[in-house]
């Protein structure tokens, strides 16, 4: 179990990262999210040793690794950049780690076979690097950063260098890895799909702080705050303030809507000021006439349409001045396709999909 | 247009290597005057090789030149790792590259009047000493290019896999500068064997070098003995420059 404990880094009048503290359970994948200068990179280095809290304290079951220098932690690092030794060919790399801990040679050598063939790499033991491809150089950056067994291992952006296709299979890769070897992986990253794809938590930064942790479903199914939810997928996020409590409902009055009820989900008080937050794959599209299929239904014209493949993005633009973003699947049932710029259409949602986020 | 440039190329190139390849020629002439082309020999190297005065002077040469370069690997490679800890220092590094400009008469006549005020006496210590100044600068050069192009991550990742700050040095830092290291220490073997002003100024009378003991021999009589140990001293120089080309940063692959 790896604990942060009100860990502050700054940079000169910087702060990095903001008296954090956040646990990480063994054998579990979990992931830093947020844009870049957010502190997440940071933090991950402060894991590793490259950096001093300035503030705090990391403990790692128990044992405080605040002050221990990086070649003494039992936690090794992925660097974005692989960092693999030019000069040294993958079978040296990969054993770099028994050698500084001084393992006999005869052993060094069969372990480093027995990881090669683990990540598939067997007969490239004497290659170096630059003979290497993208997702080979991971695979040894990978086999280099577990042969002698951490607890727990970062990974800084492992995927950010290599092509989309081979980034959703070496995905797929890293989290079966993941759960064969069994300890604790630190992921960073900017990418909100891969953060959702990978996690079983995570922790959503910015500005140095936790904005929100959760299991990914959570986190996408109930943002906490706007910055989350605009982070997470795209989100249609109009401004809003609380007009009066009825229950469990919460009766909004939003800019260019009016006033709607929402399902209450958080601490609220009249005349809180926030956004009302729907999901564009919640919302529908009809003719107008026909009977809408949300509780909640709204008139507009096509603005324009993207289409993305698998789904169509339409820009709406309301009779009552609110801008919403609508996705279809393409070849659903229902609406016929290819509505163009300035046909009339409604936009409707069951009253549950919308949610209110405070600032 | 094409003509006239490769014209003035194969007058530049003749320029330039015309003299040298009298030099060598001459030195398997059987003549004593340079005159005509009488026959090829091979005497006048036979004769430098008894030559006491001649060898005297190449042993100090070859002495001054491998004590010098070492001195200056070792202190330029050691002030270019400490360079490299501060980037931001423009100051610093130009007054480390200084040294590689100022003219070399300035620089003799300088370091002379240091070693008088130092009572340090004139001999090999303190041409080994000179040429040690004027050979720093392209050392670090040399070296800074190779840790320029050094990914800091590699010595973070060193140390990630269990390496103290020593090993990573020993390990990951000094290989990869290596190539830079060793151009840089060839550069320097090659500007002390073939120094002639520092050198004038700075030597005693009992410790002449190739060079001093060349320019002697011409005062008082041209012999091709001169052209031969010459022609010797340029294929020395020529192939450590060769050398040192190719470990420079530009003719390495990027490994």
């Amino acid at each position: 179990m790896l604990e942060i404990k009100g860990v502050t880094r700054r940079f000169g009048e910087f702060v990095a990262v903001d008296q954090l503290s956040l646990t990480v359970q063994a054998g579990e994948f979990f992931t830093l999210l947020g844009p870049s200068g957010c502190g997440k990179t940071t933090l991950l280095r402060m894991l590793a040793g490259f950096e001093q809290p300035d503030a705090g304290q990391i403990l790692l079951d128990g044992q405080d690794l605040t002050s221990v220098p990086p070649e003494r932690r039992p936690i090794h690092t992925i660097f974005q950049s692989y960092a693999l030794f030019p000069h040294l060919t993958v079978a040296d790399n990969v054993g770099f780690a028994l050698r500084m801990a001084g393992v006999p040679k005869a052993e060094i050598r069969r372990r480093v076979a027995e990881q090669l063939e683990a990540v598939h790499l067997s007969g490239l033991d004497k290659r170096y690097p630059s003979e290497l491809s993208g997702g080979q150089r991971q695979r040894v950056a990978v086999a280099r950063a577990l042969i002698n067994r951490p607890r727990i291992l970062l990974l800084d952006e492992p995927l950010a260098a290599l092509d989309l296709k081979l980034r959703e299979q070496m995905q797929l890769e890293l989290v079966r890895l993941q759960r064969e070897v069994g300890i604790a992986f630190v992921y960073v990253t900017h990418d909100q799909s891969e953060a959702l794809a990978l996690s079983q938590r995570v922790a959503v930064m910015n500005r140095g702080r936790i904005e929100q942790l959760d299991p990914p479903r959570r986190l996408y199914a109930l943002p906490r705050n706007r910055f989350v939810a605009d982070f997470i997928g795209s989100c249609n996020l109009l401004d809003a303030e609380v007009r009066a409590i009825r229950g469990n409902d919460l009766l909004l009055a939003v800019d260019g809507i009016g006033e709607l009820l929402v399902p209450r989900d958080c601490e609220a008080w009249v005349g809180q000021r926030g956004a009302l937050a729907l999901r564009p794959e919640q919302l529908r599209l009809s003719l107008p006439g026909e009977p809408a299929p949300g509780d909640v239904a709204l008139d507009g014209l096509v603005d324009g349409h993207l289409y993305l493949g698998h789904i169509t993005s339409y820009q709406i633009a309301t009779a009552s001045g609110a801008r919403l973003e609508v996705q279809r699947a393409n070849g659903a049932p229902g609406l016929h396709q290819g509505l163009d710029r300035g046909a009339a259409v409604r936009v409707s949602w069951p009253r549950e999909a919308g949610r209110f986020l405070p600032e | 247009m094409p003509r006239l440039l490769i014209a003035l190329g194969v007058a530049l190139y003749a320029f330039l290597y015309a003299p040298l390849v009298v030099v060598v020629a001459y030195s398997f002439n059987d003549s004593r005057v340079n005159a005509e082309w009488v026959g090829f020999t091979l005497k006048w190297y036979e004769q430098l090789l008894t030559d006491a005065s001649m060898l005297t002077a190449a042993a100090n040469s070859l002495f001054i030149a491998l004590a010098s370069s070492a001195l200056a690997t070792l202190l330029g490679t050691l002030a270019a790792l400490a360079l490299a800890q501060r980037r931001r220092q423009p100051l610093l590094k130009f007054l480390t590259l200084a040294p590689v400009a100022v003219p070399d008469i300035l620089l003799g006549v300088s370091l002379l009047m240091l070693f008088v005020l130092l009572n340090l006496s004139l001999g090999m210590l303190s041409i080994t000493l000179a040429h040690t100044v004027f050979s720093i600068g392209f050392v670090m050069v040399a070296v800074q290019a190779r840790l320029a192009g050094l990914d800091p991550a590699l010595l973070e990742a060193a140390r990630d896999l269990g390496a103290t700050p020593w090993q990573a040095f020993r390990r990951v830092t000094l290989p990869l500068i290596l190539p830079g290291v060793v151009a840089g220490a060839l550069m320097a073997f090659t500007l002390s064997i073939d120094d002639f002003v520092v050198t004038f100024f700075t030597a005693g009378v009992d410790s002449p070098t190739l060079p001093l003991q060349i320019y002697a021999m011409l005062k008082t009589s041209v012999t091709p003995k001169v052209n031969a140990i010459s022609t010797l001293l340029m294929l020395l120089t020529l192939s450590l420059i060769l050398l040192a080309h190719r470990l420079s940063p530009g003719a390495l692959r990027a490994r």
